[in-house]
C-alpha cells in the first residue's frame, strides 16, 4: 500500500495497491509534462486495426459504467475525420473521485490516450468534458505544456449527474440540451453533431495510453486473467483506506475494504447491496456475472454510528432530485420511491410498497437513470432487512444519521 | 338561387362538423373515461372528412352559382374575390389550413417514426384551432344571414364546443399532475448554455 | 415485432393500454408498464391500432432484433 497524495483535495486520499500505473508519480503531486514523459516515455501511435486487436488482447473495459470491451467501440468506427473523438470526464456521481484525481494530478495520461485514439481514427476532432473546476484547470495547464494537444477542446461543463451520461453530453456538445434522447442510439452511430464518436471515460483513455507505453505483456503482467491491468476505484465509510485507490484487478474485497462487518455497497448509487464483501473481487466481468456490477468504481462500506435506513432514503431522495424530468416513470417513480423509504424509516409498513415501486423501474426511461436507482435501493431493502425490522418496530433505530454517503462532491473526509 | 342556398347550407355544416372535429380533437386526451376516448378519436376522425366534404361542396356551389360574383381564382387566392372579398379571403386561408391539417392527421402513422416529425405534426396539427378561428369570422362577416336568430344559434353552439372543450382541456392539464412533467421536459430540453 | 416507447413522449394518456391489455398495463401515476415487448399475430393488429392511437405518437412498432444487441450498453 503506497499513500501517494493528499493534497489533491482536503480529506481525499489517493492509493495504491503494488505499483502505481495510472497514479505513477502523483506522490510528489501533479505529473507534469518533464515528469510525465520520464514516467511514460514518448507518446505512442498506432494504426486503429492494431490498437484494437491490443485492446481486445487486454480485453480492456470503459472505465465509465457500461463496461463495453472498448476494442469492439474501436472497430464499429469509420477512421476519417467526421468522427469525434470525447473524453468523459463528467464524474456526476458525487461519491466517486477517480475520474477528476486522474485530471487533477495526471493530465499528460489521459491527454496521451485521447491523441492516440484520434490519430488512430484519423481525426482532429478531440473533445474533454470536465465537471470539476480543479480538473479543468490542470487539463488547460495540461494542454498549454504540449503542442501535440494544441486542437483538443476542453469543455467545462455543469449539468449534473444524469447530464454526464454520454449521451447527454454528445447532445449538449452539438448545442442541444444536456439531456439522453428517447430513443436509444448510441454515439458510435450518432454522436456529436450526428457524426460517429468514440466516447469514453477519462480513465479509459489513460488505461489506453498505459497500454501503449508498456505493450501488451507487460500491461497484461498485473491483474486478473479476465480483465488484465488496474483499476481506480473510490472508497468510503468504513474501509481500511478511504479515498482515490488503484488497485490490480482480481484482487479480493475484503482486502480492500478491511475487517467489518457492514453493509458494503458495490458500483455507488446505481450499484447494488451486499451484507459483506464475501468471495467478490475487483473484476468486471467476475461482478457483472455476479450481479453487483462496479459501474464507476465506487465501493462504501456503511460504519455502524449511522442510521443505514435513513442513508439510503438520502440517496434515494439524491436521485430522484437528479431525474432529468424527461419521463413519467423516472420523475414521479422516484420521488415515490424515495417518500416511502423514508416512510419506512419512521416505522410504517410499506415494505410491499417500496419493492413494488422500485421494480417498476427499470427499463422504462431514456437513460439508465431509474434503472440504477432501482438496483441501489432493491438491493438495499434486501440487504437491510434486519435495520428495516429494527425501524418497524420503534420507530428508529437509534442512530443519527450521518451522511456517510456524500450527495455533494466534496474531500472524502469521513 | 337553389345553389346559393345549398351552398350556404353546406357552409353552415362545414361549419359544425369542423367545431366537432376540433372539439373532439381537444376533449380527446382528457382521462375521463378510456372507451370513451377512444371512440371520440375515431369520430374526430370522421367528422374531419365530413368537414372536408362540406367545404368542397360549399367552395364549389358558390362558384357555381350566378347570384354572387365569386371565380374560381377569386375562391382560390385569398382576398381576390369579388364579393366581400377579405370576408370571403378569410374563409379560403381557414380550407388551406383545415387541409394541411387533416393531412397531418392522416399522415400521423407515418409520421411517427422520426423524432423532429412527431414534434412538428403536433405544431402543424394545432393550427386546426386558427383555421377554425378563420372559419368563424368567416362566417360571421361573409354570410348574409348573420344576425338571423338560426344562425346565431349555429355560431353560438360552435363556439361553445370549442371553446368549451379547449377550457376543459386547459383545466384537466392543471389539475392532473401531468403539467408537471411538461413543465420539466421544457426546462430539461432548453439548450445546455440556455439553462445557467 | 417489438413495442418501443419513447418515454421522453409519452404522456400517460393510457389509450395503448386499452387497446392492448394483452401486453400494456398502467402504473400508478397512469404510465405504461411492458414486461413482455414482443408482439407476433394474432396481437400485430391491435398493436398497431394501439401505436395509432397514442396521442403523442410515443407508441411505435420496430422489428425485433436478430443478433444480440449490446443491450445492457447503459452508458455513462
Amino acid at each position: 500500500m503506497t499513500a501517494l497524495a493528499d493534497a489533491a483535495a482536503p480529506g481525499l486520499t489517493v492509493t495504491s495497491w503494488g505499483s502505481a500505473r495510472l497514479l505513477a508519480g502523483t506522490g510528489q503531486g501533479r505529473v507534469d509534462l518533464a515528469r510525465h514523459r520520464a514516467l511514460h516515455g514518448l507518446p505512442r501511435r498506432c494504426e486503429a486495426p492494431q490498437l484494437a486487436q491490443w485492446l481486445a488482447a487486454v480485453r480492456l473495459l470503459g472505465r465509465g459504467g457500461a463496461a463495453f470491451p472498448v476494442a469492439t467501440k474501436l472497430r464499429g468506427l469509420p477512421v476519417g475525420s467526421r468522427t469525434h473523438v470525447v473524453v468523459n470526464g463528467s464524474e456526476g456521481e458525487p461519491a466517486s473521485h477517480k475520474d477528476r484525481v486522474l485530471m487533477r494530478l495526471a493530465p499528460h495520461l489521459v491527454l496521451d490516450g485521447a491523441l492516440a485514439v484520434a490519430a488512430a481514427l484519423e481525426t482532429g476532432r478531440v473533445t474533454v468534458v470536465v465537471q470539476d473546476p480543479a480538473a479543468h484547470a490542470s487539463l488547460a495547464a495540461a494542454r498549454r505544456e504540449r503542442p501535440d494537444a494544441r486542437r483538443v477542446r476542453i469543455e467545462w461543463h455543469d449539468h449534473g449527474f444524469v447530464g454526464g451520461e454520454v449521451r447527454a453530453v454528445t447532445r449538449a456538445l452539438s448545442g442541444g440540451p444536456a439531456v439522453p434522447p428517447g430513443r436509444r442510439v448510441l454515439p458510435t452511430v450518432h454522436g456529436v453533431d450526428g457524426r460517429p464518436t468514440f466516447a469514453s471515460n477519462v480513465e479509459t483513455f489513460a488505461q489506453i495510453a498505459l497500454l501503449l507505453g508498456l505493450g501488451v505483456d507487460e500491461y497484461a503482467g498485473v491483474g486478473s486473467a479476465d480483465e488484465p491491468g488496474t483499476t481506480l476505484l473510490t472508497l468510503l465509510g468504513d474501509v481500511a483506506h478511504r479515498g482515490v485507490v488503484e488497485a490490480p484487478t482480481g484482487m479480493p474485497l475484503s482486502a480492500l475494504v478491511g475487517a467489518g462487518d457492514g453493509p458494503v455497497l458495490v458500483g455507488g448509487y446505481h450499484g447494488t447491496w451486499v451484507c459483506g464483501p464475501g468471495e467478490l473481487t475487483v473484476s468486471r466481468p467476475a461482478l457483472r456475472a455476479s450481479g453487483s456490477p462496479l459501474n464507476a468504481g465506487v465501493i462504501a462500506r456503511l460504519p455502524h454510528d449511522t442510521c443505514h435506513l435513513g442513508e439510503v432514503a438520502t440517496v434515494a431522495q439524491w436521485l430522484a432530485d437528479q431525474s432529468a424530468g424527461q419521463c413519467g416513470p423516472c420523475f414521479f417513480g422516484l420521488p415515490a420511491l424515495a417518500a416511502t423509504l423514508n416512510e419506512l424509516a419512521v416505522g410504517r409498513p410499506v415494505m410491499a410498497d417500496a419493492r413494488r415501486r422500485s421494480a417498476l423501474l427499470p427499463g422504462r426511461g431514456a437513460c439508465a437513470h431509474p434503472d440504477g436507482a432501482a438496483a441501489f435501493v432493491g438491493s438495499a431493502l434486501s440487504v437491510l432487512d434486519a435495520e428495516i425490522a429494527r425501524h418497524r418496530a420503534y420507530g428508529h433505530c437509534g442512530r443519527p444519521l450521518h451522511g456517510v454517503l456524500p450527495t455533494e462532491p466534496r474531500g472524502v473526509a469521513r | 338561387m337553389t345553389l346559393w342556398f345549398v351552398a350556404r347550407a353546406a357552409g353552415f355544416v362545414a361549419l359544425i362538423a369542423a367545431s366537432l372535429t376540433v372539439a373532439l380533437g381537444a376533449g380527446g386526451s382528457s382521462s375521463a373515461r378510456y372507451d370513451g376516448r377512444i371512440l371520440a378519436q375515431l369520430v374526430h376522425r370522421s367528422a374531419a372528412v365530413l368537414t372536408l366534404a362540406m367545404l368542397a361542396l360549399h367552395a364549389a356551389l358558390l362558384i357555381a352559382d350566378s347570384f354572387v360574383n365569386v371565380s374560381i381564382p377569386g375562391a382560390l387566392v385569398p382576398f381576390t374575390a369579388g364579393y366581400r372579398g377579405f370576408a370571403l379571403g378569410l374563409g379560403t386561408l381557414a380550407v388551406y389550413g383545415f387541409v394541411v391539417v387533416a393531412a397531418t392527421g392522416a399522415l400521423r402513422g407515418r409520421l411517427a417514426g422520426s423524432v423532429r416529425a412527431a414534434r412538428a405534426w403536433r405544431a402543424v396539427h394545432l393550427s386546426a384551432y386558427a383555421a377554425w378561428a378563420l372559419a368563424m369570422a368567416h362566417g360571421v362577416l361573409a354570410g348574409t344571414d348573420t344576425l338571423r336568430g338560426w344562425a346565431l344559434l349555429i355560431y353560438g353552439l360552435s363556439a361553445a364546443l370549442v371553446g368549451g372543450a379547449l377550457a376543459g382541456r386547459v383545466a384537466e392539464a392543471l389539475r392532473t399532475r401531468r403539467w408537471e412533467l411538461t413543465r420539466a421536459r421544457r426546462y430539461a430540453t432548453a439548450p445546455a448554455g440556455a439553462r445557467r | 415485432m417489438r413495442l418501443e416507447i419513447d418515454w421522453t413522449r409519452c404522456d400517460g394518456h393510457g389509450l395503448c393500454a386499452r387497446l392492448l391489455p394483452e401486453r400494456i398495463s398502467l402504473d400508478e401515476h397512469g404510465f405504461p408498464v411492458l414486461p413482455v415487448r414482443d408482439v407476433d399475430e394474432p396481437l400485430l393488429v391491435h398493436a398497431r391500432r394501439a401505436v395509432a392511437v397514442c396521442p403523442r405518437l410515443a407508441l411505435r412498432l420496430e422489428r425485433s432484433p436478430t443478433t444480440p444487441q449490446a443491450a445492457s450498453h447503459t452508458v455513462r
